[in-house]
């Protein structure tokens, strides 16, 4: 009875192990990805008081379906 | 016992190589991106945050508005005028954020003094508008912490005073019934206030803010220092890892579940995964000294219970944590957790320091 409650707990910690590992990956590619993106913002000078921003040009890019893509 | 200790070293020299890769890479991709902005000029480093060129000055900053950190570049000039303000990367809600652009176009050539001793707020993004204010304060080396006055502390960092006053009572009373008491309301309060109202518990992302030296803003996260403080000091004073026993709200509430579920204690399982967190750890860890960034170590599951913001595949993992709840108490503590094992990690240092003298 005791090796059965054993193995159904470690299986439970396994798939929380695997899970943990999938968010931690996750997480920095979304890093990654979003610093790229920001290197794109940037090479536009999305945020600076120098451009005009009557529009808000997320909404131009977040509708613009290359830059879904990426 | 030799086999235990080659697998040390190799993971220390992981962890100082990761380290000294990371804040060398990192260095390398802020210059080129502000190379990039002020137009390919030569820079020169002053420190790991500020940059001159021209006699101008280009500061990073790094502050945390609602959905996490602001990272801005300040450039100002030798007479202290903001020349321009840049957000290079932030995880705001956009039509939040975009209430804050008047605010940014505002700072430019207004005098940095002026700026932080008068900031504007903006309603509606309360949040964003204050971390680009903040931004001004690191630029400006002033830290809200000196001139804090005593009637402005909020009200939830005295409840958090009380409670780490009263985990400090329960050590120097005997009478098994008060002790009782006194954890009881202990667990309460914690749950509600750290948790469910607040929901600050301290975490790995904060302490991995120490280890890549971006030290958080004391004002900012008075509650969360409190914590961190007591914790440290029950490890000096009392030898005991006070903070998870008596004051973290996720593993008062697994004692809580407990109450109600009555776990089969299986020991076999706690002995035998006692080393499961410090590989995880190491597993958050080593991200964190790659990228030099605290946030991207985040795994901890409180926000699922306290406020209901999850990853998809944390939520997984919260259901695994309940139903071991049948099988062991304080499952996430066992198995899982990266803040009780650092603090563990300390003590245990700190007791073996203890031991050889």
């Amino acid at each position: 009875m005791e090796k059965k409650i054993n193995i159904t707990a470690w299986i439970f910690i396994g798939i929380s192990v695997a899970l943990i590992i999938i968010h931690l990956s996750s997480q920095i590619i979304t890093y990654e990805k979003n610093k790229s993106n920001d290197m794109i913002f940037n090479q536009e000078i999305i945020y600076s008081p120098d451009t005009d921003n009557e529009l808000f040009p997320f909404d131009s890019l977040w509708n613009n379906t290359e830059f879904q893509d990426q | 016992m030799r086999r235990r200790n080659i697998t040390h070293v190799i993971i220390y020299l992981i962890i100082i190589g990761a380290y000294i890769f990371g804040v060398f890479y990192q260095k390398q991709q802020t210059k080129n991106l502000i190379r990039k902005i002020s137009g390919n000029k030569e820079l020169i480093q002053i420190d790991k945050r500020t940059f001159l060129s021209d006699s101008s000055h280009y500061i990073i900053t790094n502050t945390q508005g609602y959905g996490g950190s602001l990272v801005g570049l300040v450039i100002i000039n030798n007479r202290n005028i903001i020349q321009k303000f840049e957000v290079i990367q932030h995880s705001e809600t956009p039509s939040y954020f975009k209430k804050c652009l008047p605010l940014i176009k505002s700072l430019k050539q207004k005098s940095l003094t002026d700026a932080v001793m008068n900031p504007d707020a903006i309603s509606g993004a309360t949040l964003s508008s204050y971390a680009i204010n903040q931004s001004l304060h690191q630029v400006n080396k002033t830290d809200n912490f000196t001139r804090l006055p005593i009637e402005k502390i909020p009200v939830s960092t005295w409840i958090v005073l009380a409670l780490i006053i009263l985990s400090l009572l329960e050590n120097f009373f005997r009478n098994k019934l008060i002790i009782k008491i006194i954890q009881y309301t202990l667990a309460g309060i914690s749950v509600a206030v750290i948790g469910f109202w607040l929901n600050t518990p301290l975490s790995f992302s904060f302490l991995s803010r120490f280890i890549v030296l971006e030290i958080p803003p004391f004002y900012q996260y008075i509650n969360l220092y409190l914590l961190l403080a007591y914790a440290l000091i029950s490890i000096i004073i009392f030898k005991s890892n006070n903070y998870c026993k008596h004051i973290c709200p996720f593993g008062r509430l697994q004692d809580l579940c407990s109450l109600a579920l009555k776990p089969t204690q299986n020991k076999r399982i706690g002995q035998k995964a006692f080393q499961l967190p410090s590989w995880l750890t190491l597993a958050a860890l080593l991200p964190v000294l790659l990228f030099q960034t605290p946030g991207i170590s985040g795994y901890e599951i409180y926000s699922g219970v306290f406020d209901f913001t999850l990853s998809i595949f944390l939520y997984g993992v919260l259901v695994m944590v309940v139903l071991l709840l049948a099988y062991t108490k304080r499952p996430w503590c066992k198995f899982f957790c990266p803040t009780g094992y650092s603090l563990n990690f300390i003590l245990k240092r700190y007791q073996n320091l203890w031991k050889r003298k």
